[in-house]
């Protein structure tokens, strides 16, 4: 019977853990890629410290994560909600708003920042013209992060929506049917029988959330790269600046290192969560 | 069976029987006859004399002989027919037909005779039994290294011997009731009259000295004789390939690559086998006294154009000095074997040295050697819209206070002066950061930066980004820097929207898309320089270089490709399609032939650049010339400059900070001296 485990227990050995394992070692090396590396012990990690880039970047990651951890699952809630209660049309909305979940990071990016925040050829021009005081979120460093952040919100709240809709109708019909007889209005009905009938689905939801918020990349690294001035830098474009462009592979690793353990810290929770709902 | 020279039926008397044996040689692959006979080995041989027309007839039993001594001896031969007489008869005038002698077959030339064999497997036989030889000549190689050639005593010739095979030798040596028997790699290419042996006094093991190289060392003067065995060995040299040699040894070891390389260049180097055949040397000895053949070798070096030589010394002596005894300390590793492939022959053989600027020739060597060479260089400069300028009656810029007034005039009219933007690519920044670099500090104090002879932090260099911010805060870059993509703020200048670009001679890539369609005229100018610095400084940039693998199979043939890269008329049917990329470093763009259709300010630029190259009148652009963590920072410092987060003061001091880590590491590109 253990012999069904060695195709996956190799594949993931060769995949996952040893490089994991080269990761979390040469964290502890200066090295430049093509050279042998050096140890330094803890080096990396003080050079990290010392860095103000490396805290901006991980406060831009905190701050990442308070949005996504507030803004799509709000919107994904409601709009399952009321996909639940309108069934009329349902399916067609949930199919416009999974859209942007299927056109590829990257098309999407170059749409955000060519078509719509762009001053030359954007909407943002165009409204710009008619004299609305509107600017290039992503050409400001106060703004940045949160222009970034609205277009992976755009391309990424209807996945929330529809996992959240397909988790509602798993809802006992009865239950819902009885609380409307009983005159539960629409929030309420949210509040006392939807909400916690799925509430398994938004915890683990909320802890990928975590997780995928520190492994953000694509978006960030498309349409500003980290700046303006480094001010929508998060640790992995930092990791991939270290390590392809500095080539400082030992200090990209130890970026790398911190990311993952902040994962981990999420994960512990969910497997301690899961834990307890078996128990119960 | 396929007949074979005169004499190539052999009749000999075995066992009372009659016995022919004849050679069967390389054929047709169908075997018919073999065949029957391995089906039946009854069989019968017809003899027919043209010259008197008698048939000898003869029947018995035949065998293939498949392998053996016999087969190796004769020359040619894949195998033999054995065939065994049981009866024959001779029959007069059997055959009316008379014919004249026959012209032997062509290949029959490459056969031997049943004679030759005999001799051949005698002499073979010869080599193994102990020959006497004279010691003519000692030579000490090293501390430790001694040679001694060895001649016939007898008066004859060698067995000729492989570079790389070995001779077994026999001493005499007293107390021992048998002689000491032992080899010796041969470490010199056949003479045909003579051997040497090199051989090293082993080190006492097991406190007893190495007994037949001690023999050798204390005991055999010229004069001695040596009984020695014919040479052998399989570790043998292929001279009839053209793929390149790597003879790599370490020691003593160097013995056969000596022979090795004697054979190769042989004792005129001026005349080798395949004129463009590589060969490296690479050998490792403790330090310069164990160094054996090592003038040798510098000779041979310095008459072998295509011959590298490369030595290390793990522990060198004091007086042992890098670049004249040795080339560097240390082991041999991978790492060097794995270097790239020195391109300094091809750059003398195909004339690179003569078509390409020197500066890019320097700029490709490490430690002495040629390694890279630049596939397109380029320079920053002003791109301006001439048809603008024209309406407004402006010139382009001779000073930075020309500049600036045009900038503040250009502002005035609703232009943005600089078309630029990094949307696309966020490393924009540093051409500008290279312009103000080269153009106020002055392509001289860039270089002492470069050369640690002066800290990043130095005034010069706190002018250059004072002003470049002053430009930033005076708006120069327009209101969307961030947004637009290079493309974009190119385009600009061809609309009128931007006033000029000051940037890279890649853009000219963009023109022919944008400015015929504006009805604008295109323009370059170098950018000005401060007061003090001459103007134009032309910055220069490498975009990509071609190497070769050391271990490529086919360095020739990279080398001619590089070599057609490098030539007038690829360079003209490239440019004349595609400007801007392919730029190579040519000295003289003179003879080069465009297509009609290019720009005639597209060549003369390049002309005039490749012209201030060729006077010096150079910068280093930020990209080419600063090692990578500290360019990185320099690309996004500069936005915190701009963006008012840090002072030029922390900018600079961070940069340096960078580089001079970068420094210590031998991160810092070479620059060739100005």
């Amino acid at each position: 019977m253990w012999l069904y485990l060695v195709p996956t227990l190799a594949i993931n050995v060769a995949v996952i853990l040893v490089p994991a394992l080269l990761t979390i070692a040469l964290a502890f090396f200066s090295w430049d890629g093509i050279t042998v590396p050096v140890f330094i012990g803890l080096g990396n990690f003080e050079a990290l410290a010392q860095d103000g880039v490396f805290w901006s970047a991980l406060l831009n990651n905190l701050i990442w994560t308070g949005i996504f951890l507030v803004v799509p699952i709000a919107m994904g809630l409601l709009a399952a909600a009321m996909l639940l209660v309108a069934r009329r049309g349902s399916t067609f909305f949930q199919v416009v708003y999974f859209l942007p979940v299927i056109i590829a990071t990257a098309i999407t990016a170059r749409i955000w920042q060519g078509m719509i925040y762009s001053p030359v050829t954007g909407v943002f021009g165009l409204l710009q013209k008619t004299g609305l005081p509107i600017t290039n979120p992503l050409a400001q460093p106060s703004r940045a992060l949160f222009g970034v952040a609205t277009v992976d919100l755009w391309h990424w709240w209807g996945f929330l929506c529809v996992i959240f809709f397909a988790a509602l109708r798993q809802v006992p019909q009865e239950q819902i049917e009885a609380a409307r007889l009983e005159g539960a209005k629409f929030l309420q009905m949210m509040r006392y029988v939807l909400l916690p009938a799925i509430r398994p689905t938004i915890t683990l939801m909320m802890i990928m959330t975590v997780i995928w918020s520190f492994l953000v990349f694509d978006f960030v690294y498309i349409l500003t790269q980290g700046g303006p001035a480094f001010s929508s830098e998060v640790l992995s474009t930092m990791a991939y600046r270290n390590a392809f462009y500095d080539l400082n592979v030992g200090q990209a690793a130890a970026v790398a290192l911190v990311i993952s353990l902040i994962g981990l810290i999420a994960t512990f929770f969910y497997i301690r969560l899961q834990a307890q709902e078996y128990k119960e | 069976m396929a007949g074979g020279r005169r004499g190539f039926v052999r009749v000999a008397e075995e066992g009372g029987r009659t016995v022919l044996t004849a050679p069967d040689f390389l054929g047709n692959f169908y075997f018919n006859t073999f065949g029957n006979i391995a089906a039946d080995p009854r069989a019968g041989l017809v003899f027919v004399d043209f010259d008197t027309g008698g048939v000898l007839l003869l029947t018995g039993t035949a065998e293939v002989v498949w392998d053996g001594p016999e087969v190796a001896s004769f020359a040619g031969a894949e195998r033999l027919l054995r065939f065994r007489l049981e009866e024959g008869r001779w029959i007069e005038d059997a055959v009316p037909l008379r014919w004249s002698a026959p012209e032997q077959a062509s290949q029959l030339a490459a056969t031997g005779t049943w004679a030759e064999a005999e001799r051949a497997a005698k002499a073979e036989a010869s080599r193994n039994t102990l020959r006497p030889f004279t010691v003519t000549r000692i030579v000490d190689e090293s501390a430790t290294i001694r040679s001694f050639v060895l001649e016939p005593a007898d008066g004859g010739s060698v067995v000729a011997h492989q570079p790389g095979q070995f001779l077994p030798i026999a001493l005499d040596i007293p107390g021992r009731d048998q002689p000491v028997r032992r080899t010796y790699t041969l470490s010199d290419a056949p003479d045909g009259h003579s051997y040497r042996i090199s051989v090293k006094r082993e080190a006492e093991a097991g406190n007893r000295p190495g007994l037949a190289s001690s023999w050798l060392h204390d005991h055999i003067r010229a004069g001695d004789t040596i009984r020695a065995l014919a040479p052998r060995g399989d570790f043998v040299l292929d001279t009839d390939s053209r793929r390149p040699v790597l003879l790599l040894s370490a020691g003593v070891g160097v013995t056969p690559m000596i022979a090795m390389l004697n054979s190769l260049i042989g004792r005129n180097p001026d005349r080798l086998r395949h004129p463009g055949r590589g060969l490296w040397f690479v050998h490792a000895a403790r330090d310069g006294a164990e160094h054996a053949f090592a003038a040798h070798l510098r000779a041979l070096a310095a008459r072998a154009p295509t011959l590298t030589v490369h030595v290390r010394y793990s522990r060198p002596r004091p007086q042992d000095v890098p670049g004249r005894d040795h080339d560097d300390a240390g082991h041999i590793d991978a790492a060097l074997l794995r270097r790239l492939l020195p391109l300094d022959d091809y750059a003398a053989k195909l004339g690179w040295t003569d078509r390409l600027l020197p500066l890019f020739i320097e700029l490709g060597r490490y430690n002495g050697k040629l390694y890279a060479l630049p596939k397109t260089y380029e320079t920053l400069g002003l791109f301006y819209n001439k048809t603008l300028f024209d309406q407004n009656g402006w010139k382009p810029p001779k000073t930075i206070a020309e500049m600036e007034t045009l900038a503040e005039a250009m502002k005035a009219k609703g232009l943005v002066p600089f078309a630029a933007g990094n949307a696309d690519w966020r490393p924009a920044n540093e051409h500008y950061v290279s312009l103000v670099f080269n153009a106020i500090a002055g392509p001289d104090n860039v270089y002492k930066a470069l050369t640690g002879q002066m800290p990043w932090t130095a005034e010069p260099f706190v002018r250059s980004i004072d002003t470049l911010n002053k430009w930033w805060q005076a708006g120069y870059f327009g209101p969307n820097y961030f947004s637009l993509t290079g493309e974009q703020a190119f385009a600009q200048v061809a609309t009128g929207q931007a006033g000029m670009a000051p940037t890279g001679t890649w853009n000219f890539s963009y023109v022919p898309t944008y400015f015929p369609a504006n009805d604008a005229e295109p323009a370059f100018a170098g950018f000005p320089s401060a007061d003090g610095v001459p103007s134009p400084i032309y910055a220069l940039g490498i975009g990509s270089t071609f190497s070769i693998a050391a271990t490529a199979q086919n360095p020739d043939g990279a080398a001619a490709v590089i070599d057609r890269v490098f030539s007038d008329d690829f360079y003209g049917q490239i440019n004349s399609v595609w400007q801007g990329e392919w730029n190579t470093p040519l000295k003289d763009l003179s003879k080069v032939k465009m297509s009609g259709d290019v720009l005639p300010l597209y060549t003369d630029t390049m002309k005039t650049l490749a012209g201030a190259v060729a006077a010096g009148q150079y910068g280093y652009t930020t990209w080419t010339f600063l090692p990578p963590a500290t360019d990185t920072y320099l690309v996004s410092g500069v936005e915190e400059v701009w963006l008012g987060r840090i002072n030029t003061a922390q900018f600079l001091q961070k940069l340096d900070e960078t580089f001079q880590q970068e420094k210590a590491q031998g991160k810092v590109p070479a620059v060739p001296a100005r």
